[in-house]
This record gives C-alpha cells, sequence and structure tokens, in this order.
C-alpha cells in the first residue's frame, strides 16, 4: 500500500522496491530496515561480504549508480530507484583486474578482494590518470588482513599503467 | 535501528507533517550512524527525491544543500577555490570514499557527532544552517542548543569571504575517527580556533581566539601562549581512543600545527 510518498504500511511487514542490480530490472520484496547487502545476498550476489558491519573495512563495497559505497550501512528501501552493480554484474573487467593480483602474488583468503576490484573499477571510471598517491587515497577504505597491501598497490598500478 | 516505515517524500512538507504528527519519526541522512543507533522508531523519512545535494555559489555565500554527499564536497572546484580548500581537505581525511559517498552534510550537521571531521572546520568558517520552519541559527547557537528543533534541516551557508583555513587531526590509523581534530581560520581582522572530538562535539576556542586577536605581535611566543590557553580553555574527556590526559596535550600541539601552517 502506497501513498504519494511511498509509504509503506506501518506492522513490519513487507515492503515492494523496484531496483536495478546487475542490469536487470527487478520487483525487491525487502522489510523497511533491512541493509543492501542482505538483499543483494538474498538474491544470488555472494560476492557482496559482510565484514565489519559498521561501515570501516570495505568488505561490502557495491557501486550505486557507478559509485563504490558500503552496502552494510546502506538501506536497501534508500537504495530504490538505483542502479546496484556487484561483482557478478562486471565479470569481463572484474577478471582482468583479478589477473593483475594473481599475477603480483596478492591473493592469501581472498575474502577482500572482490570488494578491492570494485573500488579499483569505480577509480578507473571517476579519476583520469590517477597517479599512486590517488590510488592509496581512493583505496582507504578497503582493508586486507592477510597482507601488507604492497602487492595490491603494485598490481593495481600495472592495471592502471601507473610508474 | 528498527523501524517499521520508510517514506520517500515528495515535499518538505510532507516531511514536516509526519515529522511532527508522528513523535516516533525521523528524518535520513545517508543512513551510517543512523543504522548503527539501538531505538525503534516507527516512520523514517527520506528526503532523496527533493533535489537537496547541491554545492552552488551565490553572491555572498556559497550554499550546500542538506543531502550533498561528504564525497561531493570532498571533489567540489567550487570549494576548493574558498577558505584555501579547508572543507575539501577535512573530508577527505574521513574513512574511505565509500563511506564519504553515503554520509550527507544534513546528517553530519543535525547529528552534532562529537567525532565529526567535518564540524570543527565548518565552525570555524561563518557557518549557518537553515531550517524549513525555524529558519537560520549560526551553527555555533545550534551547537549549543539543549534540544535540537524538531524540523527539516535544508542547507548550509557559509559567508564567502577571505578566510584562510587548515584543519589538522590526529587518528589511530588512518581510516578511524579522530582522536581529536583542529582547525584554525585566518583573515585580515582576526583568527578562529575550534577543537573537535574532544571526544565531545566541537567548539571554539574564544579566550585563545581573544590572545592572539588582541596581540600587537604574532610571534612564536605568542602562539606558544595562545596552545597553553587552548589546553586550559577547553573540556576533554576520555573513550575509547584517548584519555583526558592526552587529548588535553594533543590540543596544543594541534593547534600549534595549525597556526604554522596558516601563517605561511
Amino acid at each position: 500500500m502506497w501513498s504519494t510518498g511511498k509509504k509503506v504500511f506501518s506492522g513490519g511487514v513487507e515492503l515492494k522496491i523496484e531496483l536495478k542490480i546487475n542490469g536487470v530490472d527487478r520487483d525487491i520484496d525487502i522489510s523497511p530496515d533491512e541493509m543492501l547487502l542482505d538483499v543483494l545476498r538474498r538474491y544470488g550476489c555472494l560476492s557482496v561480504k559482510r565484514g565489519c558491519d559498521t561501515g570501516s573495512c570495505g568488505i561490502c563495497t557495491v557501486h550505486l549508480d557507478g559509485k563504490p559505497i558500503l552496502s552494510c550501512s546502506y538501506y536497501a528501501a534508500k537504495a530504490e530507484g538505483h542502479e546496484i552493480t556487484t561483482i557478478e554484474g562486471v565479470q569481463k573487467e572484474a577478471e582482468e583486474v583479478g589477473t593483475y593480483l594473481v599475477n603480483e602474488g596478492t591473493e592469501q583468503c581472498g575474502y577482500c578482494s572482490p570488494s578491492l576490484i570494485m573500488t579499483v573499477l569505480a577509480l578507473k571510471k571517476e579519476i583520469e590518470n590517477p597517479t599512486e598517491e590517488d590510488i592509496n587515497h581512493y583505496l582507504k577504505g578497503n582493508l586486507c588482513r592477510c597482507s601488507g597491501y604492497e602487492g595490491h598497490l603494485r598490481a593495481i598500478k600495472k592495471y592502471l599503467g601507473v610508474n | 535501528m528498527k523501524f517499521n516505515n520508510y517514506i520517500k517524500v515528495k515535499s518538505l512538507k510532507e516531511a514536516y507533517d509526519i515529522l511532527n504528527e508522528n513523535k516516533s519519526s525521523s528524518v535520513i541522512g545517508g543512513g551510517m550512524y543512523f543504522r548503527l543507533n539501538n531505538n525503534s522508531i516507527d516512520t523514517v523519512i527520506d528526503l532523496s527525491n527533493l533535489n537537496m545535494d547541491y554545492i552552488k555559489e551565490e553572491q555572498a555565500v556559497i550554499e550546500i544543500g542538506a543531502y550533498t554527499t561528504l564525497r561531493e564536497l570532498e571533489r567540489s572546484t567550487l570549494l576548493k577555490s574558498y577558505f584555501n580548500g579547508l572543507l575539501s581537505k577535512a573530508s577527505a581525511e574521513i574513512v574511505g570514499v565509500q563511506l564519504r559517498n553515503i554520509a550527507t552534510m544534513g546528517g553530519t550537521v543535525y547529528g552534532r557527532y562529537g567525532f565529526s571531521d567535518i564540524l570543527t572546520p565548518l565552525l570555524v568558517l561563518n557557518t549557518s544552517i537553515e531550517f524549513y520552519k525555524n529558519g537560520r541559527y549560526t551553527l555555533n547557537e545550534f551547537l549549543k542548543m539543549k534540544e535540537k528543533p524538531r524540523d527539516i534541516l535544508t542547507k548550509i551557508i557559509i559567508e564567502k569571504n577571505d578566510d584562510k583555513g587548515v584543519f589538522k587531526s590526529i587518528r589511530l590509523t588512518n581510516s578511524d575517527f579522530s582522536m581529536l581534530n583542529a582547525a584554525v581560520v585566518k583573515n585580515k581582522k582576526e583568527f578562529k580556533i575550534a577543537i573537535g572530538a574532544r571526544p565531545m562535539v566541537c567548539c571554539r576556542a574564544e579566550k585563545s581566539e581573544n590572545i592572539i586577536n588582541n596581540s600587537e605581535k604574532i610571534d612564536g611566543k605568542i602562539i606558544e601562549k595562545v596552545c597553553t590557553a587552548a589546553e586550559s580553555e577547553l573540556t576533554f574527556g576520555n573513550d575509547v581512543k584517548a584519555s583526558f590526559e592526552y587529548r588535553k596535550e594533543l590540543c596544543g600541539v594541534l593547534v600549534r600545527r595549525c597556526f604554522q601552517e596558516v601563517l605561511n
């Protein structure tokens, strides 16, 4: 039941929203206070992981209209009408970044990789001719518990053609 | 935060009416810290449809819409050209790009968060905020209010002038909240000093400002006097990040660093 303000009926029962996920328009049932992370995982986007759940680690990174956001900290209802992209939707580009990561021996547990790749893809679109400083700054919100980030930096610099 | 209803309103009037008719309702900004609250409310009001994400230059002021994200603040060429890029630089230090793409100016300002790295530089500029019904307040007035107006914060207004500002912070790790932050602004007439993340919300160091603003000569001696005064004048507290004693010590350090940069 919707009013002109898209009001949901009370009582904590489900809300239906329109969301584009990886290029596919969907009518999605959510609870009003459900986070985007949980909705995406429910709809099969298992690349999107739960890490700190407080917006600090970046593991849950997805794109909202092309911009990287933290899906653990974004209400699904707020995302209504927007386009969400996960790594499942950019597999060709992600594979290219992934190859650079593998070639630099970066991968250990791999848990942070999908989110890191999503952030790198966003960086490539947003910043033309990034410097090493730009890369470090842009990726500050992506934490890795396994590595010291050196392999990541080498891989990303090679991917972006930074000297 | 648990809630039953999520409403994307079509007008400020609709938002204001819901907020005041339903005492168990709240406006949401980006929702970053809203969600970490353990309360339950009935209705959340989302203003995304009201085109409140803008940064625009008017004749005498810069206006920032309440739904402008911290990332938009950081990237704004307009804001980089004013106040020595103070607001852009302060915003750039906050956690990561992903968070800054969500957190909004309205949420940050209305929240009056102690940890905020945005409120401190805003406080040393000539900043006012505007509510839908209650009109304008200076930021200083708003931060000191016992009870916030139950109203819709629509924009932040900053007077354009010759303010040149510097922001400094100390944090345990690069993407953590500040243990303490400081901003100093200098213009032809005066200096202004604000300290935040005390851990309480930021405030001006007015007695310290008077020392430097009333001094005939600005040299190392007077700066040291200002730093010592700021440490004594302000209140600090303990939390998981730092002790009251450490923050008091840091205050003098950050004020000194700000002055070293703003005077060059």
